[in-house]
This record gives structure tokens, sequence and C-alpha cells, in this order.
């Protein structure tokens, strides 16, 4: 039997593999571009509590995140914006380990009296954020929260912070 | 007199497969890459991947995925390696086939079972005189015999024109298996070759295949079984052209230069055995553990014979404690050896001596019992070239009766006799039963294969916690190492329809499942020979519901992801979308089965 007649009665799973290789990198990026808006970067390896589940297929070191001035500069506040900004520390696949993250956060900010948890779910995550805090507030808690090793990202009340990937 | 299948006489069978020692190394690491992935998805699914807000879904899918990978570690194991007997010549003799020979040689003789009920008597005869036209360089005692459960007067008219002997019986107790020892009791040949009344054997069959009855252990040889009345389709191009001319012709040519040739409406029912006999079983060779599938195999007499004594025996034993304990109750005495002597020959009168078991398969449980046997270690033969031709099953429901019946017969003895775990057999020889029961149970976790894509489609809910690329690292490399190791180890062979049609008749295994928990009796009606006429879609709507949700939960989910309804993600939309696809296009085999029609009906 020829290499040519053997191939041709095995090109299904040849096949197979192609479209599950090109299905699953379709998926693979997909899927990231969406927890990157979430997450303000690469998805990192499983240790990462807030994606934990989505490590990246090759240890690339991740983009930079943006730092907190430019997330202040970036969401420029005004005077009347009062309690309304809201700092977003992760996005995670259940509810429940959210509070419990953001109940951990809070023990290690000190338990402060004024801000709260508040959990936003988006898709197929839960987005967990702290406060509500007026603008000024905000960057240092970035700060804070970034030099403790912790994801941060400034968000507004309202604000919508991931568009519809693909859509 | 004409057939169908006349126009399709001059068709010869394809050879053996070629074995080929560097692509069967590529094999075995391919395969072994394969599990190890396997092994690492499996550990991490378990471990990290469980979507925890979901375990009503995820949990049983993913026991549903440690199953499969159980049943590929066994596939794995029976493919591992071609090790086919040694073809010896023919025996001049029968002293050349037994161990202890009393020193009078006479030429071997041979039964030949045609075994019918209510077949068409011209299609019998054409078997009877391919039978008597089987060549022998040696002296050969011959004798064909149409086994006639139908006790009809012109079978036996045409046995008679043909020269051959008749047998029948005043009941059909046992069906088949009854009819094999009625026959056996009229007969004393050294060998019986069994056949269907659609078996036609080749003139080179005995000449082939009695010399591996050399080996005094050898209980039986199988010959591969082969339609020869298989539709082969037409190409492609030619299919495309009939359906929108030149346009057709050349996107059809140009598909065809690049994947090969490609057939439209081949083997609709998937009924090709090659993967099965030129594959599954002849692996088995290398663990002595290729079973007897009926028509096409030969038996050695005295095998057949101690399978049947020692079911006498057991059912003696059996039989007279159960009296034995009676006449204790009775008599108020225990261990009276008088009482023991007579339950046994109480016993004794009321058993009768069954050389194939009354059972729906009853070929496998005789591989069974002598695979069993400690003492004499007999030995079962795949014999790789096909020997004979037959007729494939013509219409759906003759298919589906087929399949029920063997789903059925293999899922009774694994619940109710298993082997598996019964002493007697190798641990080769365990797994590779293990192997064949398993494959019937996969109807379960196939079945939950189906449905997964729809809970994600119409719930958004998914079973892992993500469709990620840490999902697909794990998951991507199994499943495309997995796909170029059986490219290596089935190669040459086809296997696409029968992954599809394993997937596509899973109603089928879940029926004899459900029969067998039940303890329902497994009947064994005779598969029809012929075309049945009629609609058939009745037997196919479990998979035309499955089509028909997978296309409207992706019509579904596409809609609420737009309307941002749900938590549906584009990532888990392609995903669930590629594999409800996948499971669209398995099924739809089976539909497209229901509505086929042989050309000079259609």
């Amino acid at each position: 039997m020829s290499w040519r007649d053997g191939l041709r009665k095995g090109r299904s799973h040849l096949l197979f593999a192609l479209v599950l290789a090109a299905g699953g990198l379709l998926v693979v990026n997909i899927e990231d571009d969406t927890l990157e808006q979430e997450t303000g970067g690469t998805p990192r390896s499983g240790s990462s509590p807030a994606i934990s589940t989505v490590a990246p297929s090759t240890p690339t070191p991740p983009a930079p995140l943006p730092s907190v001035s430019k997330l202040a500069s970036r969401a420029a506040p005004r005077a009347s914006d009062k309690k309304r900004a809201y700092v977003q520390i992760g996005a995670y696949q259940s509810e429940a380990r959210a509070a419990r993250e953001g109940r951990q956060v809070l023990r290690e900010l000190g338990d402060p009296a004024d801000i709260g948890v508040r959990i936003e779910p988006f898709r197929s995550l839960y987005r967990l954020q702290l406060g509500p805090l007026a603008a000024p507030d905000a960057a240092p808690l970035c700060q804070r929260l970034v030099s403790q090793g912790r994801d941060c990202r400034l968000v507004w009340r309202d604000q919508k912070t991931s568009s519809k990937t693909g859509g | 007199m004409t057939f169908y299948f006349t126009q399709f006489e001059h068709r010869r069978p394809p050879p053996p497969l070629p074995n080929s020692l560097v692509r069967e190394k590529i094999w075995q690491i391919l395969g072994i890459a394969s599990l190890a992935l396997g092994a690492w998805y499996i550990h991490w699914r378990w471990t990290q991947s469980l979507n925890w807000d979901a375990l009503w879904f995820a949990v049983p899918l993913l026991l549903a995925e440690s199953c499969a990978y159980f049943g590929l570690i066994l596939f794995t194991l029976n493919l591992w390696k071609v090790k086919d007997f040694p073809i010896l010549p023919p025996p001049e003799g029968i002293n050349q086939c037994v161990a202890d020979s009393d020193g009078l040689d006479r030429p071997v003789a041979v039964d030949v079972f045609i075994a019918t009920y209510n077949e068409d008597e011209e299609l019998v005869r054409l078997s009877i005189r391919d039978a008597k036209a089987m060549r022998y360089p040696h002296p050969i005692d011959l004798h064909v015999h149409v086994l006639d459960d139908g006790r009809r007067p012109t079978m036996q008219a045409i046995a008679e024109e043909e020269a051959v002997g008749y047998i029948t019986r005043d009941n059909n107790v046992g069906f088949k298996a009854g009819n094999l020892r009625n026959a056996m009791e009229h007969t004393s040949g050294d060998f019986i070759l069994i056949c269907d009344a659609d078996t036609r054997p080749f003139p080179t069959l005995l000449e082939r295949t009695l010399g591996y009855f050399r080996d005094p252990d050898v209980a039986f040889v199988q010959t591969p079984q082969w339609f020869y009345d298989l539709p082969e389709g037409e190409t492609l191009t030619h299919w495309m052209t009939r359906r929108i001319g030149r346009p057709g012709r050349w996107l059809g040519s140009a598909t065809e230069w690049i994947f090969g040739e490609i057939r439209v409406g081949e083997d609709p029912f998937a009924n090709d055995p090659a993967l099965f006999y030129d594959i599954i079983q002849r692996r088995r060779n290398a663990f002595n553990a290729a079973f007897c599938c009926g028509a096409a195999s030969l038996h050695r007499r005295e095998a057949i014979m101690f399978v049947a004594l020692k079911a006498y025996g057991d059912a003696v034993a059996k039989t007279s404690g159960e009296t034995r304990s009676r006449l204790a109750r009775l008599t108020r005495r225990s261990g009276n050896a008088q009482a023991q002597a007579l339950a046994r020959w109480q016993a004794a009168q009321a058993e009768e001596l069954t050389p194939y078991k009354f059972h729906v398969s009853e070929d496998i449980y005789t591989s069974i019992v002598l695979h069993q046997d400690q003492h004499r270690r007999w030995k079962s033969v795949l014999h790789p070239q096909v020997e004979s031709k037959m007729l494939s099953p013509q219409d759906l429901l003759t298919w589906t009766i087929q399949r029920f019946k063997y789903a059925g017969g293999s899922l009774d003895i694994f619940f109710h006799d298993n082997p598996v775990i019964a002493p007697g057999m190798s641990l080769g020889q365990r797994l590779m039963y293990l192997t064949t029961f398993w494959s019937y149970l996969g109807a379960v976790w196939n079945c939950i294969f189906l449905l997964a894509p729809l809970v994600y489609l119409f719930l958004g809910v998914a079973p892992v916690s993500a469709y990620t690329g840490d999902f697909f690292r794990h998951a991507l490399p199994f499943l495309i190492a997995n796909e170029l190791a059986f490219l290596a180890g089935t190669w040459g062979m086809s296997g696409y329809k029968g992954k599809v049609s394993y997937l596509a008749s899973f109603p089928i295994s879940l029926r004899a499942l459900w029969a067998v928990l039940r303890n329902q009796q497994i009947k064994f009606p005779v598969t029809p020979k012929e075309r049945q006429d009629g609609n058939f879609l009745h037997l196919v709507w479990p998979q035309i519901a499955i089509m028909t949700l997978t296309v409207l939960g992706l019509a579904w989910a596409t809609l609420a992801w737009r309307l941002d309804i749900g938590s549906y993600t584009p990532g888990g939309l392609i995903a669930n979308g590629l594999w409800g696809l996948n499971n669209i296009l398995a099924m739809s085999i089976m539909v497209r089965a229901a509505l086929w029609q042989p050309e000079h009906q259609a």
C-alpha cells in the first residue's frame, strides 16, 4: 500500500486533528482576549487566584499592566464624582470564590469601614471590586494593592468595563 | 435465478493489511504518547478544571470522559501488535492434528454445516455449491449438510438435488445453537465448518485453514467475514456533476485532488467488518483471545465437545446440589452417599449435552469456555485472509436487529457470566474480553457526550471552568496525539464510518443494556437476508432528536449571546458548536441509512 493510499484512507484522522487544532487556537484567542479585557493583562499561570483556570499555553511574560497613574488619568474624575469609583482586583469563575477572595483582601487592608466588596457577574465570570470610593482615594488604594502583588483596575460605578469580544 | 447480488459476483475481497515492523513501532510510540497525554488531561480535569458551580453537569461528563479514556487504554492494548499464527501446510491425515494418535491414520473428516431457517432456497443452493467446490490437496472426507430449522420440503429437495445431507428436527429449541447441536448428534467429522445460509466459502478455505489444526491445542479458526454486496457509491466528482453540472465537476475534482477519492453513498450502514476482523480480532491473536463469530469459522469437534461436557458437568453439579438439598430437607439427613448418588443420577438424566450454549451469542460463549480451560489451554486463531463471502444487512431494520443481538448477547454475558472476573483466563484474555464488553457499555458515556453540548447551548452552563488556554493546553495535545496514533495504528483502514456509527448506534446498545439489566431474555430471531420494505425513520428518532436539538441549541445560543442573555462566550459557542456539529454529522449517517434505497429500487 502506497503512502498516498494510506493517507487517503486515514484522512479523517488528519482532518479531525486539523479542525481540533484550528478550533482550539481560535477559541483560546477569543477567550483569552475576553479575560485580558477583564483583568487588564494577559492571563497568567494557574497560580494566579483571579484566573486560576486560564493559564496561557506558553510561558510568555505577561503584558505590562497599565499603571495606576495611567488608569487614574484615563478616567479623569470630576468634582461631582464623589464615591463613584471602584477598584477591580480580579474576575473569578465562581461567585463564592470571588466573595471569599474579597473578604481576604479586605482583611489584608485592615477591614476599612468605608470600603465594601462588590461582585458583578460578567458572562461566565464574577468581577471582584472594592468600593465605592472617591476618585482621589482610588489611586492610592490601587497602588497599595499592586504593591501587594495584586492586579488592580479603576472602574466607575456605571462604567461598562468590557465590550463584547467579537460581537 | 437472478438475485440483487448477482451483479457483484465478480468482486474479490481485499488482501489483509500488510504488516510493517516500523509502522507498528510508530503506532506503539504514538499510542503511549496519546495515553500519557490522556492521563495528564484526565488528572487535570479532575483536579483543576471542574466547574464547581455546575457539578450536576461537570461530574457526569468527567466520569464519561474517564470511562472513555479507560476504553481507550483497552483499545490501545488490543491494537498493540500483529502476531499472526504461521500458516502451516494442510494436514495429510488426522494423525497430524492430534496429540496422541492411535496409529491408524485416515483422511481428515470435515462437516460443513449450512444453517438455515427461512432464507430463499436458491440462495442456500449457491452456498451448497460453493461448499462442495472447496478443494484440498490430500484425500479428505468432506460432507456438506443443510441444517434446516424451517423443515421445508423444498429445501430438502434442493439438498437431494445437490447430493448433500439434509438435517432437520421437530422443534426450534435453542434456535441456531440448537440447530447446530442437533447436527452434531447426526455427524462425526473431526472438524466442523459453520456457515450461515448466505455464507459462500471460497475453494481455498480448507487448504488454508486446516493447517492451523496441526497444533493439537487449536480449538477453532475464525476467518474474516466479507460482505461482497456493499454499495460502492459514486465518486464525489461524479455525484456533484450530476447535481450541479460543470461547476460541480470542477469543485469535486479539486476536492478529490486534495483529499483523494471520496465516495458518496458507499456502505450506507457502515457494515464493512474489515476494521473488526483485520485489525481488532487479528491483533487479539497476540493474546490468544480472538473469539468465534459464528459464520465462516472452523471448529475442532473435540473442543466443542469439551465445551459441551464442561457445561453438562456444571449443570449436573448445580442441579444435583439443589436436588441433594431438597432430599436433605425431606429426609432430614445430610451427607448420605446414596442420596448424593441419586441426586447426581437424576440431574444427569434431566440435563442435556449442549455443544453450543443456547444463547444469542453462542459463538462468544463457546470461545469463553475454551479460553477458560486451565488444563488444556485451547488456542483460537484469527486467519487474516478472507475465505468466504456473505451478504450484508440491506436495510436499517435488519441492521438494527443484528446489532441489538450483538450488543444484548455481549452485555448479557458481561452481567451474568462475566469471564473477566471468573477464573481460568490469562490477564491478556480477560482484558480483551473486557474491551469488547466495555465498547458496548460505551453507549452510556456516548449518550453524555451527545447531550453535553446541548446543556451548554440551551443553558449556558459549561462543564469546564473556562474554554481558555489552560483547557486546550491539556485537551488538544491528547486529542491530536490520539488521532495521529490511530492513523498509524489502523494504517490502511478508514475508521471514520466505524467511529461515527459507534457513536450513532447508542440507542441500540442502550436498549440492549436496559433489557439485560431488567433480566429480559435477548431474543434471537433470524436476521433477514433480504431487504425489508418500509420506512425506517422511526428507528432513528433519537438520532433525529439529537440533530434537531443541536441545531435549535446553536440558534438559541447565538441569539442569546448577541442579546447578552445568559453567560455565553464566543469561545464556548465555537467549542460547543464544533462539538455539536460533529454529533450532527455522526447522527446523520444513521438517518441517511434509514432513508437509503438500493439503486435498483431508488
